[in-house]
């Protein structure tokens, strides 16, 4: 399962993600990039994505791949724009307004925990995405996030 | 006390706008100046009522012509059964004024009952009136219980206020509920020593977890920035930066009924696979 090697298909462009208190300064990128595996089967997937975050809004570009447990490939790019909302010194609600997506090859929305994370219906409801800031510093950011159903992450500041 | 008299069949009452037909005991409206010119002429019954009198009781704080009174006066007269010609009961005297004969004017006593019965309907009418008039001021204006423009505006303020003031604490006290129950989501620490912190309700996993973590990272002399863990019920994520900066996040999903011991050694096993 793990043998499995995944490789992105694309790079990233652009992933803008404005939160205030994520910087002192407004305009502030980071990278993010993770690996998903389900110790029950042979998926695993990658997911790799810029975030830009300015004056209450953000902007954030993701490319996908996930190999699903019949190893099937899955490419998958989308873009998200929406706003956030400081609730409290670290934690903050982001909304999402708008999502275009392109997937590679398929036809059909894919049933895999990434690209469902990114399609859950709680994406567009209010205040069901949470994120909690647990450290910052000048080059990264430890938050636990939303993503797929409750995420710790460290962010790489541009 | 109301003064009150009853000319032939007509009843008057001193403050009202209406006469009662006695005899078929129904309410008549004539003209305003008509009736106070009237109402003069029963007071002064008898006697001869100057045209000046006459004009300034019948058209209080206005200034109009003799033709007004000579109109006033035959519409009494036709009202009375007379007119100018036979002069039965309303007498012209000229140049000076007119007179109304006394034997058609009784004064009613207000204390008798039989004023009551003459006063009672006309106060029911004037009850009548003051409701009908009461339904047609605009909804609102009632709903306020103001009369006058500027006290509606003042209650329609304060109450706009209020109304305002009280959806906005409705607001901040809902959204505060709001941010606790959010903000509760996620788990506090519930391990952290050294570079390694564990955010889990499973404080038992978090122990266990971050002794085994703190011990590789010993044996293996590995100083990293930071190791955070999150454990929910079907995830376990990671995020490690290492000494040099590099950063490795990752998402394990796990089985239900997987044991402590279990996800403590896949997460020690992949923590010391991100270093390798």
């Amino acid at each position: 399962m793990l043998s499995i090697s995944l490789f992105l298909v694309a790079f990233l462009n652009i992933l803008l993600f404005i939160i205030y208190g994520f910087s002192d300064t407004p305009g502030v990128a980071y990278d993010i990039d993770y690996r998903v595996e389900d110790v029950a089967s042979d998926y695993c997937g990658r997911s790799k994505s810029q975030i830009y975050f300015d004056d209450n809004k953000f902007e954030m570009k993701s490319v996908v791949e996930e190999i699903t447990p019949n190893n099937e490939k899955l490419y998958f790019e989308t873009q998200k724009k929406g706003t956030y909302l400081s609730l409290s010194e670290n934690v903050y609600s982001m909304s999402f307004t708008e999502h275009t997506s392109n997937f590679i090859g398929n036809k059909r929305l894919p049933e895999t925990p990434i690209i469902n994370s990114f399609y859950s219906a709680e994406r567009y409801l209010p205040n069901r995405n949470l994120i909690e800031i647990k450290h910052r510093s000048e080059n990264y950011l430890i938050l636990i996030s939303f993503i797929n159903g409750g995420q710790i992450l460290a962010l790489e500041r541009h | 006390m109301t003064r009150a008299f009853k000319v032939k069949q007509f009843v008057l009452i001193e403050d009202s706008l209406f006469i009662l037909d006695s005899k078929t005991n129904q309410q008549l409206r004539i003209g305003t100046h008509d009736l106070l010119t009237l109402k003069e002429l029963c007071f002064h019954a008898g006697k001869i009522v100057s045209k000046e009198s006459l004009l300034e009781k019948g058209w209080p704080g206005k200034i109009v012509s003799d033709s007004s009174l000579t109109q006033s006066i035959r519409n009494i007269r036709t009202l009375l059964g007379d007119n100018g010609k036979e002069q039965k009961w309303l007498k012209t005297v000229p140049k000076i004024g007119y007179v109304l004969d006394e034997s058609i004017v009784h004064k009613i006593s207000n204390e008798s009952l039989s004023v009551d019965s003459y006063i009672e309907p006309l106060q029911k009418e004037a009850k009548l009136k003051k409701e009908i008039q009461k339904t047609n001021i605009p909804r609102l204006k009632r709903w306020l219980n103001c009369t006058n423009n500027l006290s509606c505006g003042f209650k329609l303020t304060i109450l706009s206020l209020l109304l305002v003031s009280t959806a906005n604490l409705s607001y901040k006290v809902y959204k505060l509920i709001l941010i606790k129950q959010k903000t509760t989501k996620y788990p506090k620490i519930s391990f952290a020593q050294g570079a390694t912190t564990i955010y889990s309700y499973n404080t038992e996993f978090a122990l266990e977890a971050g002794k085994g973590i703190d011990d590789w990272l010993d044996k293996n002399q590995m100083k990293p920035q930071r190791i955070d863990v999150l454990l929910l019920q079907e995830n376990l994520s990671f995020a490690i930066v290492d000494q040099q900066g590099k950063i490795t996040n990752k998402l394990i999903l796990l089985e239900k009924g997987f044991e402590n011991k279990q996800v403590v050694k896949l997460l020690v096993d992949e923590v010391s696979h991100a270093f390798n």
